[in-house]
């Protein structure tokens, strides 16, 4: 149980801190090596580029945990508490929606065959290793929004009572 | 009949404060799922991929990171603190030490919210203290953040770079000269409004050589930041993504070595703030690749140009009318994903009449950086409310000022294509 709450708490958040340092670190990494030894990491850019693309998905999902993604609250503002309460379960099931649908489709585009027979240029490693990032991400992004769900549905039970 | 179904529902999706990101994926999830002739779903699922799979737009994350070191490290505080020891000690000193210390921070972030919430938090308190009104230098503070965007580095640059496949090096340097006449009219207008304002004291500080010197060896740091960046871009010792990992290891080693401001027990939490920030800028980049896919594939731009060009065939005329709805877009859109979207449909335009594709790159940005200042989504105008405690009201018709004059340059730098070549020209 402590180690699902750690989880639910820093899953992301830990994973998406270490890519970007990973990043961080390759890519100074490889100017050190072309600089003072000589001689560039020729895998580096590949490695580089499929951490960041994972990066990317684990801190969309992220930032959906901590409800930071920028949205427009012009009419949002002008609406009642109770009235934003609802209108906040709508906007999430239409993301729910959007990202349920993506997850499918992408692990549908993962399961093709001109993509499960290819490996990268450099590393050789598996293409659908890439592209799980995003069913990941959109997955993960989806539990974090049935989470804000659950807590909006809370506050509306609440209010009634 | 698609663009009516793709657009209407973005801008339902939007008003309906659906996370943007998410209104651009979602609108182009339904346009492919109920209209006829658009093409499958995979489209959309590569596009989320693919989107990000991008060597340079690495950059983004990256001077984030930079950024926000170089802010709890101390380089923003002392970099305040140079800039007031220069001209504080002048009438209206306080006010142009903001613009100036805008300038200095926008060297180091190429956000500009970030340089909004860097410098105001600074320099709003201690302008009240002498007499400034808080709507006075909120307003000031959100006018002079778009520069974060146009100095170097700069996010919207890199996401134009990668866009519109021209050299963000060369982007970055045309910024600089439009950056700095900006701040040069802020501070004309701050003095014209500040003309009869009694109540604002003539200097707070005694000008002294020794103070300067003293400030400007605590910030000799910061200011070395701009020099490894731009002179590690144009010597060709890296590139500009390059340059990103190496201004955020500097900005560690300086903050956590020498200034002593940070930890590394600090690191942490910083990595995963910038994360997050990151997260809600990518998010826009990938959704936005996709929803551009899907318009250009339904011809929408070149449509959209035909008819611009069927308006006028007078470049002059043209020029304004682009410059016109860029405006109207960045009043109402993210800058980021109007970037993206908006840069295949107008640059086949803006090169037709002959205009520089890295000229384009800076009218484009300018305009939508004009948008952080404008209600009713004002990115800068947020931050600043929120620092100030002015209502954004109030902050809206307080800008406005200043807001002439961001217009006055705007067509400076649309029709004097030399104000932004002059230094890309030299290399």
């Amino acid at each position: 149980m402590a180690i699902l709450r750690w989880l639910n708490l820093n899953a992301e958040k830990a994973l998406a801190s270490l890519l970007l340092a990973a990043i961080v670190l390759l890519i100074f990494g490889n100017v050190f090596m072309r600089y003072i030894m000589n001689a560039s990491l020729s895998w580096g850019e590949e490695l580089t580029l499929w951490l960041f693309v994972w990066f990317v998905w684990l801190a969309v999902s992220y930032a959906f945990h901590t409800g930071d993604h920028v949205r427009i609250t012009v009419l949002r503002d002008v609406l009642s508490e109770r009235a934003r309460l609802y209108a906040d379960v709508v906007i999430a099931l239409l993301v729910l929606c959007f990202l349920v649908v993506l997850s499918i489709e992408c692990v549908k585009l993962m399961l093709l065959p001109f993509v499960t027979s290819q490996s990268s240029v450099v590393l050789g490693l598996p293409i659908p290793i890439l592209y799980a990032s995003a069913p990941v991400g959109a997955g993960l992004s989806a539990i974090r929004v049935i989470q804000h769900l659950f807590r909006t549905l809370r506050a509306i039970a609440e209010t009634k009572a | 009949m698609l663009a009516a179904i793709l657009f209407l529902t973005l801008l339902a999706l939007l008003l309906f404060s659906v996370p943007i990101g998410i209104c651009l994926g979602l609108a182009t999830m339904i346009v492919m799922v109920f209209v006829d002739g658009t093409p499958p779903m995979v489209l959309l699922a590569r596009s989320v991929v693919t989107g990000a799979d991008s060597f340079p737009l690495i950059a983004v994350p990256l001077f984030i990171l930079a950024g926000d070191l170089m802010q709890h490290g101390g380089m923003s505080r002392r970099l305040v603190g140079f800039a007031n020891s220069l001209i504080g000690h002048i009438r209206g000193g306080l006010a142009y030490v903001n613009v100036l210390a805008c300038v200095f921070f926008a060297a180091i972030s190429g956000s500009s919210p970030a340089t909004v919430a860097a410098i105001g938090s600074n320099m709003i308190p201690e302008m009240e203290k002498v007499g400034y009104t808080r709507r006075f230098s909120g307003a000031l503070t959100a006018s002079s953040g778009m520069i974060g965007v146009m100095i170097p580095p700069s996010i919207p640059f890199i996401i134009y770079g990668v866009t519109a496949e021209v050299s963000i090096g060369k982007l970055f340097l045309a910024g600089v000269v439009p950056g700095i006449l900006f701040a040069v009219m802020f501070m004309f207008v701050a003095r014209f409004l500040l003309r009869n304002d009694t109540e604002v004291q003539h200097s707070t500080t005694q000008f002294s050589s020794i103070g300067v010197w003293q400030s400007f060896r605590a910030s000799i740091w910061a200011l070395l930041v701009p020099g490894i960046i731009l002179g590690g871009i144009y010597s060709g010792a890296f590139t500009p993504t390059e340059a990103g990992a190496v201004a955020v290891v500097y900005a560690a080693i300086i903050g956590i070595f020498v200034y002593g401001d940070i930890t590394l027990r600090d690191l942490p939490e910083i990595l995963a703030g910038s994360a997050k920030t990151s997260g809600t800028i990518l998010v826009l980049v990938i959704m936005a690749t996709a929803f551009g896919r899907l318009i250009t594939l339904a011809q929408i731009p070149s449509n959209l140009s035909n008819s611009i060009t069927s308006l006028s065939d007078n470049p002059f005329v043209i020029l304004l009318l682009i410059n016109i709805l860029l405006l109207i877009i960045g009043m109402f859109m993210e800058t980021i994903s109007s970037i993206i979207i908006m840069t295949p449909i107008l640059l086949p335009v803006a090169t037709a009449l002959g205009v520089d594709p890295i000229v384009f790159g800076v009218i484009l940005t300018v305009n939508l950086a004009i948008g952080f200042c404008t209600p009713p989504l004002g990115v800068n105008l947020f931050v600043a409310s929120s620092i100030s405690k002015v209502s954004i009201e109030s902050l809206s018709r307080a800008i406005l000022p200043f807001f002439v004059g961001m217009l006055v340059l705007l067509m400076l730098i649309t029709y004097v294509p030399a104000i932004s070549l002059a230094l890309p020209s030299l290399w």
